[in-house]
């Protein structure tokens, strides 16, 4: 799609999270990669997000770029009455706390030295933290003494015993402000520990079995339950799903996607979840958005769009899937193309180099999103569907 | 190409009135120093020319070993006992010069991930043309143009130039073509496609698939295509061998097999797919549990820790390769309490008609055994 506007936003008094004009590129050494270009969405409180296309598509992008990791090129997120595009510093980190990610390879995403209670709890940790931890105090004494003393030997003194002490003693308030940082000598908060066996029992782990293992001792769907434990800890409204079952088994991608459903429900969350598979994203979402290159092709709810998809790219990506149903042998995936490079994006519809109804319109002007009646959008010139404007315009008769 | 082709006797026929694939009674040891893992155990298989064979299982079936231990890529720690007769040659115990001449020329393979498949710093002419020089007597220029007809067979538009690049410089979904274009480059007899589109996107994916299968019908070439989504194999294989715990637990023609399953195991993998024809928020039945540790197989039927099913018997005999008295003689299973003998038949249709969408409170099937320490998961597939 390969298309703009704005006419499917909701109310914004509905939307827990909102997305405008977002617009994400990439400047390299072969010139500007446009990642995302000209995006507008709206999470409604407690819904499940889809988004779905083929790699490259910006899904990931626009999930990295709410979190503002990294912020956005142009456009504005708006969470809880914040543009958190204009948040900058602790303000933005605070912020983030209520928003969170789970990743795709649950293996890596998590730190294999650090034993599972650790990887959990340190988000909180990091809010629990008061900034003047006796640790912190004498990391900042030392630090001071060393600098001092060094500053002595370097201007007076000579290379003598106040340059050793003031050497050592610089290298003792650094290590100490480290292990500061790193959460070490920290008073051990009793609700930070009941909050971390909470949200591992939730995720199905037992925390007496996984409290002190690490990773590697874990199956790669317990490493993801892992991964979504660490992600509830903060107690966020918006979990954002990057691919998180791409990397699991059939049988292990059904326990996470059916956990993902019972936590939504349990914590009252909303989720954005981002996927290649459009059978998964199928399961999980209460609306899917369709992407391609960098803009949304179609947005409304599941059960409408794979019943009868009103853009020509939604139809060939459900075209190309195999079903397990051997009654379908010999049918063949459609001639499809390859994705156009998103450092020159096509002008007008970014589809149009692989649609079968394109025309000069579509290289002409950008489609906008346009509703079909049954509460879906649509962003193409001729949609597989009639919108909206096109039946009113011709009465049923 | 069709020189290519005539380099192999006998297109098309059986040799001797065999199949050109015979695997009889195949297991396949790694020696760990935790001790002999088993991952391949008692295989028969037997695959004629032009058909495809999917095998289909988790990670750690066994089902990417069973495909290298066929072909013979066997690191030194692992020991194979059995026979694999190909074209009627006996290929366990074959010497190095007999596998040289018979890897890339009669049998080769399609591995899944195009990236590491190919050498970064080879250009994919000399990549393409590697094999012909060994096993063809090509001159060069015959030889290059082969390599520009193989590219243009498996779709890559301007062969002539792509010959000069490198991999970096193509799509992940042109890379495994030029993976396909290697494979077929001597007209080999035997495909092993192992997951051949699992790196990919669906649309590529489709496209991958459909050229592998025009490819097929071209040269008459069996294939031996490895996954683990019932969904590539039900479209696109003959015939079905499910593997679970480094043993074939089901084995029939797929649509004998999608019609009347027999093992809980590929009834239990059909059911934990995402289907698209089921509406949004259908509860997904889950496996619990995991796969058998290979170090220490169960005594019983490998699946019964993990079957809803499972008896006592279970838990103590285990239960043979079998077709049912009476019933399709091709059709295979290891079960003493099958689905649709034992009770009602399952299939796609009546997965449909089971299904509910979720609701909190849900059972919700947990797996919480801890991996042990050091896990030899990684040369089990």
């Amino acid at each position: 799609m390969a298309g703009s506007g704005t006419a499917h936003l909701g109310d914004p008094s509905d939307a827990l999270l909102r997305v405008e004009n977002l617009h994400v590129r990439f400047r390299t050494g072969r010139g500007t990669v446009f990642a995302v270009t000209d995006l507008s969405i709206d999470i409604r409180k407690g819904e499940t997000l889809g988004l779905v296309g083929e790699s490259g598509c910006g899904k990931s992008t626009t999930g990295r770029a709410i979190m503002q990791l990294p912020p956005p090129t142009e456009g504005s997120v708006t969470y809880a009455g914040d543009d958190l595009t204009r948040l900058h510093g602790e303000d933005l980190r605070r912020t983030r706390t209520k928003l969170q990610m789970i990743f795709q390879d649950p293996i890596s995403s998590l730190n294999p030295r650090r034993p599972v209670q650790d990887i959990v709890a340190e988000g909180l940790r990091i809010w629990a933290k008061s900034a003047f931890s006796p640790l912190a105090i004498v990391a900042a004494v030392l630090t001071l003494i060393g600098i001092i003393l060094l500053g002595i030997a370097v201007f007076g003194a000579g290379i003598g015993p106040a340059a050793v002490f003031g050497l050592l003693a610089l290298i003792a308030g650094v290590g100490a402000g480290a292990f500061h940082l790193a959460g070490f000598g920290q008073p051990t908060d009793p609700s930070v520990e009941g909050k971390v066996r909470e949200v591992l029992d939730a995720v199905g782990l037992d925390p007496d079995v996984a409290w002190n293992r690490r990773p590697h001792q874990f199956s790669g769907g317990q490493c993801q339950r892992i991964s979504i434990a660490r992600a509830l800890v903060t107690e966020p409204d918006l979990i954002i799903c990057d691919e998180p079952v791409s990397a699991l088994d059939v049988s292990v991608q059904a326990q996470i996607l059916n956990l993902l459903e019972d936590l939504k429900a349990q914590y009252g969350l909303t989720l954005v979840f981002i996927a290649h598979d459009l059978a998964v994203v199928k399961n999980v979402s209460d609306r899917v958005a369709v992407m391609y290159l960098g803009r949304i092709c179609e947005v409304g709810p599941p059960d409408v769009i794979y019943a009868a998809p009103a853009h020509p790219y939604t139809r060939l990506l459900l075209d190309a899937i195999p079903e397990p149903d051997p009654d379908h042998r010999g049918r063949r995936a459609p001639e499809q193309g390859e994705l156009p490079s998103p450092l020159a994006p096509p002008s007008g519809c970014h589809f149009r180099t692989r649609c079968p109804r394109a025309d000069e319109r579509c290289a002409a002007e950008v489609p906008l999103m346009a509703p079909t009646g049954d509460g879906r959008f649509v962003a193409c010139h001729h949609p597989l569907v009639e919108t909206a404007v096109a039946v009113a315009s011709t009465p049923v008769g | 190409m069709s020189t290519a082709i005539d380099a192999r006797p006998a297109e098309g026929l059986p040799v001797d009135g065999e199949p050109l694939l015979v695997v009889d009674d195949l297991s396949t040891t790694f020696a760990t120093p935790r001790g002999p893992v088993r991952a391949v155990e008692h295989v028969d298989l037997s695959l004629p020319r032009g058909r495809t064979l999917g095998i289909v299982g988790e990670s750690g079936s066994g089902k990417s070993v069973l495909s290298r231990s066929i072909m013979g890529l066997m690191p030194s720690y692992a020991s194979r006992t059995g026979s694999v007769r190909f074209e009627g040659v006996e290929m366990l115990g074959a010497d190095h010069s007999t596998l040289r001449k018979v890897w890339g020329a009669e049998m080769s393979m399609i591995f899944q991930d195009p990236m590491t498949a190919l050498n970064p710093v080879k250009k994919i002419g000399n990549q393409i043309t590697e094999s012909i020089k060994e096993h063809l007597d090509y001159s060069s220029a015959q030889r290059r143009d082969t390599a520009i007809a193989l590219l243009r067979s498996v779709g890559i538009p301007e062969p002539e130039r792509r010959l000069n690049q490198y991999p970096h410089e193509l799509s992940g979904g042109m890379r495994q073509r030029v993976v396909i274009a290697i494979a077929l480059a001597c007209g080999p007899a035997l495909l092993f496609a192992d997951e051949p589109t699992t790196a990919l996107d669906v649309t590529v994916q489709a496209q991958i698939l459909d050229l592998i299968a025009d490819q097929q019908e071209e040269r008459e070439m069996a294939v031996i295509l490895v996954t683990h989504d019932l969904g590539v194999v039900a479209t696109r294989a003959d015939e079905i061998a499910v593997m679970y715990g480094g043993r074939i637990v089901e084995q029939a023609p797929t649509a004998t097999l999608f019609r009347e399953m027999r093992h809980p195991y590929t009834e239990a993998l059909l059911r934990s797919i995402p289907r698209l024809d089921l509406p949004s928020h259908t509860r997904l039945e889950a496996i619990s549990g995991r796969p058998p540790d290979l170090l220490h197989p169960p005594a019983g039927c490998r699946f019964a820790a993990r079957c809803p099913y499972a008896q006592d018997r279970c838990r103590t005999e285990e239960p043979p390769l079998v077709a049912e008295p009476g019933g399709r003689a091709d059709h295979l299973y290891r079960c003493w309490y099958p689905v649709g003998i034992a009770r009602e038949q399952t299939t796609l249709d009546t997965i449909a008609e089971e299904a509910h969408v979720r609701e909190p409170g849900d059972e919700q099937a947990v797996d919480l055994e801890l991996v042990d320490d050091d896990a030899v998961e990684g040369n089990v597939d």
